[in-house]
C-alpha cells in the first residue's frame, strides 16, 4: 500500500510539472512577442511606447535566455509564486486565493445538486425497466423520456441554460436575483446551471452501472432470499453500482471549475471563473498560467484523493492495488 | 447466466426500431442547418448586417421570424448567416483533433516502448487540465478570432483521439492477418497503411462523429465569452452573448440563437449515436 501511495504521489507531481511546463511553453514561448501582447492588452488597446515595452521586458525577465527564464519561473512556482498580473499588478496567487471561496461555494452546491439529480433520474429510469420483480407494468414511453433527459442536458450550452433560468426565474417570476453573488438565493440559479452538464453525465454513468448491477447473480440470490424491490435496488444494486459514478464525479470536479468560467460570466459573480475570463480577455499571461496550473492542481489532487478513497469503498480494488502495484 | 441477463436488460433499454422518428427529425434538422450554412440566401433575402432603427427590438412575427435586435437587424437572418461560421469552426476544430490525434496514436501504437510511454504521459497531462482551460490558454497565446478558436478547441481533442487510435492499433496489430502479413514479408509501413489503419478506422471515426456536438458547444462557448470573430459578423455564440444586454425586455434575443445551437447539437449527437451504435460498437 505504501508503494502504491508513493507511486501515485510521484505521478501527481509529474503531472503538475508537465502542466507547468506545457503552459510555460504555450504562453511564454509560443507568442512571437509576449511582452507586446501583454502591453497591448494592459494598455486598453493603446500602442505602448518603446520604453514601456523595454521596462516590461526587463520586469518579466524576457531579456534573459529561455532556460534561465524557465528555471526561475519554475522555482518561483514551486514557492507558490506565479508572478504578478499585468492587468492589476496584484500577485497571481493572491488573485486566485481571493476568488477561490466564491467559486468553491458555487462548485460545492453544484456538485451536490448534480449528485442528487443524477440519483433521482437514474433510479427513476431503472424503475421503468421491464423487471418482473419490480411488480409494476413497465412504462416504455416514460423510460424513453427519462433516458433522453441526460442527452438533453449535455446538448445545451450552459451559458444559454443560465440565461434561460434568468429569463424565467428572475425576469418573469422574480424569484431569484439575476446577477450578483450575495446570499443563498443568489446561489440557486448559478449552481443549477453549473450542475446540469455534470449531473447529466453522472446520470448516464449511474444508469448504465445500475443496469449492469441488476444483471448480476447476487440480485437473483437476494430475490431468492426474499428481499423486497426497495431493498434490492438500494442495498444491492445501488451500493455496487456507485463506484464508477463516484470516480466520474471526482473527475468532473475539474469540469466544474472550467464551467465556472461561463457561469460566473453569465451571472456576473466574482470568482475563479470570472478571473479567468478577465485574464484571457486582457491576455494577461502570468494570470492565465497561474489559473491553468491551478486547474491542473485541483484535478490532480482530486484524482489522488479518489485513488486513495476507492480502495476503501471497494475491497476488491484494495486487494489488487496492494498486491500487484 | 449473468451475462445473458445484462444483455437482456440492455437490449430492452434500447429502442429496437432503427429508423426512429427522432432520427428522421434529427436528419431533417441537420440537413436544413447545413443548407443554411452553404446557401443562407435560400431561406432569407435580408442582409444580416442591415440595421433598421425603426423596427428595433421587435418580437418574433411573420416578417421577422426570430424578431429583431437592438439595431433592428433581423435575428433569423443573422442566425442563418452565422451557421456557416459556427459549423465550419467546429468542423475545423474536429479535423485538427482527428488528424493530430490519429497521427500521434499511430506513432505510439506502432513505435511502442519509450516513444509510446512519452506520448501517453503527454496525453495524460492534456487530459488532466479541464479542456476549456486548455482552450483559453491557447486563445491567450494566439489571440482572438474564428480560426484561432478552432485551433484552441481542436487541441483539446488530440489526447482522446490519440488514445483511441493507439488502443485500436494495438488491438489490430495482434490480429492473425496482420501477423500473417508480417510473416510473408510485407514491409512495415505497408502493413500499417493497408492492414492496420483500415481496420482501426471505424471506432476513431465513430468517436469523431460523437465529438462534433461537443466541438460545436466548445466553439460557441468561446464565441459567447467574446474570443471568436468580432462583431458585427454573426456567430451563434456571440449572438447569444450580444442579446444579454437587452435580455430583460427582449427574450427572443439570446433564446432563439441558443435554441438553434441546442437543436443542432442534439441532432448531431442523435445521428452520431445511430452511426456509432448505441453501445459504442459500429453496426456491421
Amino acid at each position: 500500500m505504501t508503494r502504491y501511495l508513493l507511486r501515485r504521489l510521484l505521478h501527481a507531481a509529474f503531472a503538475l510539472w508537465a502542466a507547468f511546463t506545457a503552459s510555460f511553453g504555450l504562453l511564454y514561448l509560443l507568442p512571437a512577442d509576449p511582452v507586446s501582447v501583454m502591453a497591448l492588452g494592459g494598455a486598453g488597446g493603446g500602442v505602448p511606447s518603446a520604453a514601456q515595452v523595454a521596462a516590461l521586458r526587463r520586469a518579466y525577465g524576457f531579456d534573459r535566455p529561455v532556460p534561465e527564464q524557465y528555471l526561475s519561473r519554475l522555482t518561483a512556482a514551486l514557492h507558490g509564486d506565479f508572478g504578478n498580473s499585468v492587468q492589476t499588478g496584484q500577485s497571481v496567487t493572491r488573485l486566485i486565493a481571493d476568488a477561490l471561496p466564491q467559486t468553491l461555494q458555487l462548485a460545492a452546491a453544484a456538485l451536490l445538486l448534480a449528485l442528487v439529480g443524477a440519483l433521482i433520474v437514474s433510479l427513476a429510469t431503472v424503475r421503468t425497466l421491464p423487471l418482473p420483480w419490480l411488480r409494476h407494468a413497465p412504462v416504455p414511453w416514460l423510460g424513453r423520456a427519462l433516458r433522453s433527459l441526460p442527452a438533453l442536458g449535455v446538448s445545451a450550452p450552459s451559458f444559454w441554460v443560465g440565461l434561460m433560468l434568468i429569463q424565467l426565474f428572475s425576469f418573469r417570476w422574480r424569484l431569484f436575483p439575476a446577477v450578483g453573488d450575495d446570499g443563498l438565493s443568489g446561489l440557486v440559479l448559478p449552481a443549477l446551471t453549473l450542475a446540469l452538464p455534470t449531473g447529466a453525465i453522472l446520470a448516464q454513468v449511474l444508469t448504465r452501472s445500475l443496469v449492469t448491477a441488476l444483471g448480476e447473480p447476487y440480485i437473483q440470490t437476494a430475490l431468492a432470499a426474499g428481499s423486497g424491490p426497495g431493498r434490492i435496488l438500494f442495498r444491492q444494486a445501488l451500493r455496487n453500482a456507485s463506484i464508477a459514478p463516484l470516480t466520474v464525479a471526482g473527475l468532473l470536479v475539474g469540469e466544474l471549475l472550467a464551467g465556472a468560467v461561463t457561469v460566473e460570466t453569465v451571472f456576473s459573480r466574482t470568482g475563479i471563473g470570472r478571473a479567468t475570463a478577465t485574464a484571457v480577455s486582457t491576455q494577461d499571461i502570468p494570470a492565465v498560467q497561474g489559473l491553468v496550473v491551478f486547474g491542473a492542481l485541483v484535478f490532480t489532487l482530486v484524482s489522488l484523493a479518489l485513488d486513495l478513497l476507492v480502495p476503501l469503498l471497494d475491497p476488491r480494488i484494495a486487494a489488487t492495488a496492494g498486491g500487484s502495484r | 447466466m449473468s451475462a445473458v441477463d445484462t444483455a437482456d436488460i440492455a437490449s430492452a433499454a434500447r429502442t429496437r426500431k432503427r429508423y426512429a422518428p427522432g432520427l428522421v427529425l434529427s436528419a431533417a434538422v441537420l440537413v436544413l442547418i447545413l443548407t443554411a450554412a452553404i446557401a443562407p440566401g435560400l431561406f432569407t433575402r435580408q442582409d444580416p448586417l442591415a440595421a433598421d432603427p425603426i423596427h428595433r427590438l421587435e418580437p418574433p412575427s411573420r416578417a421577422h421570424l426570430f424578431g429583431t435586435d437592438e439595431l433592428g437587424r433581423d435575428l433569423y437572418c443573422r442566425v442563418l448567416h452565422g451557421a456557416a461560421l459556427s459549423l465550419s469552426t467546429a468542423g475545423i476544430a474536429l479535423a485538427i483533433g482527428l488528424l493530430c490525434g490519429t497521427l500521434l496514436g499511430l506513432i505510439a501504437g506502432t513505435a511502442r516502448g519509450r516513444v509510446d510511454d512519452l506520448l501517453m504521459r503527454a496525453t495524460d497531462v492534456l487530459l488532466a487540465i479541464p479542456s476549456l482551460l486548455v482552450s483559453l490558454a491557447v486563445v491567450t497565446a494566439l489571440g482572438f478570432g474564428a480560426t484561432k478558436t478552432a485551433v484552441a478547441v481542436g487541441v483539446t481533442g488530440i489526447a482522446s483521439f490519440a488514445r483511441i487510435t493507439r488502443a485500436e492499433v494495438l488491438r489490430v496489430s495482434v490480429a492473425p492477418y496482420v501477423e500473417a502479413a508480417h510473416v510473408v514479408g510485407v514491409r512495415r509501413p505497408t502493413v500499417l497503411m493497408r492492414h492496420v489503419l483500415p481496420n482501426a478506422w471505424a471506432p476513431v471515426l465513430g468517436f469523431a462523429a460523437v465529438s462534433f456536438g461537443a466541438s460545436l458547444l466548445a466553439v460557441s462557448t468561446l464565441g459567447f465569452l467574446g474570443y471568436g470573430t468580432p462583431p458585427p459578423t454573426p456567430e451563434w455564440g456571440s449572438l447569444v452573448a450580444s442579446g444579454r444586454s437587452y435580455f430583460a425586455e427582449a427574450w427572443w434575443l439570446s433564446t432563439l440563437p441558443g435554441l438553434t445551437i441546442v437543436a443542432t447539437v442534439l441532432a448531431a449527437n442523435r445521428i452520431a449515436r445511430a452511426l456509432h451504435g448505441e453501445d459504442g460498437r459500429l453496426p456491421r
